[in-house]
């Protein structure tokens, strides 16, 4: 690669950022503007900030070398990803989010849940879920950019972890929502372009989708040959569903499919967004918009990373000398993060690898941007505030927060061991889907629902998704290490599949029944507040 | 179907396709409609 010509592209392109930065910085007068965009985004800026928050570059390259390794099966992520994350959120969940948001003054998540409920200490609660665990998404992001940027500009580490770091706190701290969802648009169409120029690149060089496909067919029998460790894990071939009831099924469908899926209702920095348009006009012209979106990124990136065996294994496919012959998992030394890097860098032409290079780096910006504005506004505009009981807003203390919330991600990027830092994420995905979501759907659609069956709810959610990272579910029991201190074993039940199945399949259902069983025995909450929360139009029109 | 070996993944490759054509259904027929002809529409019903 060249660097220099990399360099250059990369500073036209900061260039841009800083430019959309400052227009949202210069269009930002009050904390509406800084917390929800001035409530009047475009749907094209609102569906692109939504789907590059959402797409990080862990969901292209991390996913799109899982795909790499195990194959096409990941495809059902990927429609979970539309049909949940994109339609099911969009029509069944932004529209109420945006009506009721409006009619109670919301501008935060947790200000939407605690105002919706009546209560100051429910803010409080999920504003500090939000503090503590976002940071550790937060710094994995970050460590992923920087790296990034260490072996494609060969900077040093910690440098080009301040330089991201600060790039992306400038135009969070000053432009805030608005300054963010236009760069975000900007990154989004940079993703667009650049994973859809590799899918389509991909089929072309193979001859087309039905061939690229049976060619990658006719290689399965090389996974018993070849991968044994994967086999056995219950990998059938590249086109094909793992073995039922195998380990890697388990994975796919409780983990991923199930947990990343569903998982992804209930992320505070994507729900706010449902808050910062006009009206639900936007949000249906968005939902149109988004879908295209995650199918040309997250889709294109899945395909990709599962044809990567083709190209690596024939050496007629433009492979460079030394790699042919190999399956993809092997070519990388068996690390899946590498298939997709190395697939670019070996495969297709270098105006792609400067492309997909601009790619990595914005979906690593874009959600980065996302989760330290969410962080900063939980901290100043949700915490701080309501722990002081401060009625004051002003978009100095949020900036403060913005800048706290930075500064704690940077100190856990720089000090935290990645094992950690990677399941802290696991930890905030499974909380925030089993805390939150049954509270969030009740608040839009179930008007009995009171404050203690939230209480409920969440601390069920939480207690329950904790107690089993913490001595169920293998990946995080082991490396977290209470379980096998506490009890000499690293999970508790070790019957298959248990270790494998995912919490939210246990937490978020217990956390429903707990909103349900409490709040049904507890008084529902005053009607005329009610109707103010739902907008609820009286004989007289009012 | 499409080349590819496992009834399950050929039905995950046309789900994705046939789920973004519903969002972009969604999103033509309601291209105009908001909030506040919802409204109207409920309160004429009642």
């Amino acid at each position: 690669m060249n660097t220099t010509l990399f360099g250059i592209t990369a500073l036209i392109y900061l260039l841009c950022i800083a430019w959309l930065g400052y227009r949202g910085y210069r269009h930002t007068t009050d904390h509406q503007d800084y917390l929800l965009a001035g409530r009047s985004v475009h749907p094209f800026v609102m569906a692109m900030s939504y789907g590059a928050a959402f797409i990080s570059t862990s969901a292209i390259v991390g996913f799109g070398g899982i795909a790499g390794q195990f194959g096409m099966g990941l495809l059902w992520l990927s429609f979970m990803n539309i049909a949940v994350g994109i339609f099911v959120a969009f029509v069944f969940f932004g529209t109420r989010t945006r009506r009721i948001g409006k009619a109670l003054n919301a501008h935060t998540f947790p200000e939407f849940i605690g105002n919706r409920f009546q209560s100051r200490g429910m803010k409080i609660f999920i504003a500090l879920i939000i503090f503590i665990f976002m940071p550790l998404y937060s710094s994995v992001v970050l460590i992923g950019a920087a790296r990034f940027l260490q072996s494609v500009l060969h900077m040093n580490y910690h440098a080009a972890l301040l330089l991201f770091a600060a790039v992306v706190a400038v135009y969070v701290i000053f432009g805030g929502l608005k300054g963010v969802m236009y760069v975000d648009a900007l990154m989004g169409t940079v993703m667009v372009v650049g994973l859809l120029a590799l899918l389509v690149m991909s089929y072309w060089l193979l001859g087309g989708v039905t061939e690229a496909h049976r060619e990658l067919t006719a290689m399965a029998p090389l996974v018993q040959e070849r991968l044994p460790t994967e086999a056995a894990l219950g990998h059938l071939g590249w086109t094909a569903m793992p073995r039922f009831n195998s380990v890697w099924w388990w994975t796919l469908v409780s983990s991923l499919m199930l947990g990343v899926g569903i998982g992804a209702l209930a992320q505070p920095q994507l729900a706010v967004r449902f808050m910062t348009v006009r009206s639900s006009r936007e949000l249906s012209r968005a939902t149109l918009i988004g879908s295209l979106f995650i199918l040309f990124t997250v889709g294109s990136a899945y395909v990709v990373g599962a044809l990567s065996n083709v190209f690596f294994y024939h050496s007629d496919k433009g492979i460079a000398e030394g790699v042919s012959g190999k399956l993809a998992i092997e070519a990388a030394g068996g690390n899946p993060d590498i298939i997709i890097p190395l697939f670019i860098s070996q495969a297709l032409p270098e105006v792609v690898l400067y492309i997909f290079s601009l790619t990595l780096l914005s979906a690593a910006m874009s959600t980065l941007s996302s989760l330290f504005h969410v962080t900063g506004s939980s901290i100043g505009h949700d915490l701080f505030r309501n722990l002081v009981r401060s009625e004051s807003d002003s978009i100095s203390i949020t900036r403060m927060g913005v800048v706290f919330g930075i500064i704690i991600s940077l100190i856990l990027g720089f000090t935290l061991p990645p094992g950690i830092i990677a399941r802290g994420t696991a930890i905030f995905f499974g909380v925030c889907a089993a805390a939150f979501l049954p509270a969030y759907a009740a608040a839009l659609y179930w008007r009995r629902a009171t404050a203690a069956g939230v209480w409920a709810s969440m601390g069920t959610g939480v207690g329950v998704s904790l107690f089993g990272l913490f001595f169920l579910h293998r990946k995080e029991s082991a490396a977290m290490g209470l379980c096998e201190m506490l009890t000499g074993k690293t999970e508790l039940i070790s019957t298959f599949p248990w270790p494998y199945v995912d919490t939210m399949i246990y937490s978020l259902p217990l956390s429903v029944l707990a909103l349900i069983a409490v709040s049904i025995w507890t008084s529902p909450p005053p009607a005329p507040f009610l109707d103010e929360c739902f907008q609820k139009k009286t004989a007289s029109g009012k | 179907m499409l080349g590819l070996g496992d009834g399950w993944v050929a039905a995950a490759f046309i789900a994705n396709i046939l789920i973004v054509l519903i969002c972009v259904v969604y999103g033509v027929l309601n291209w105009n409609r908001s909030d506040e002809e919802e409204e109207t529409k409920e309160n004429s019903k009642s």
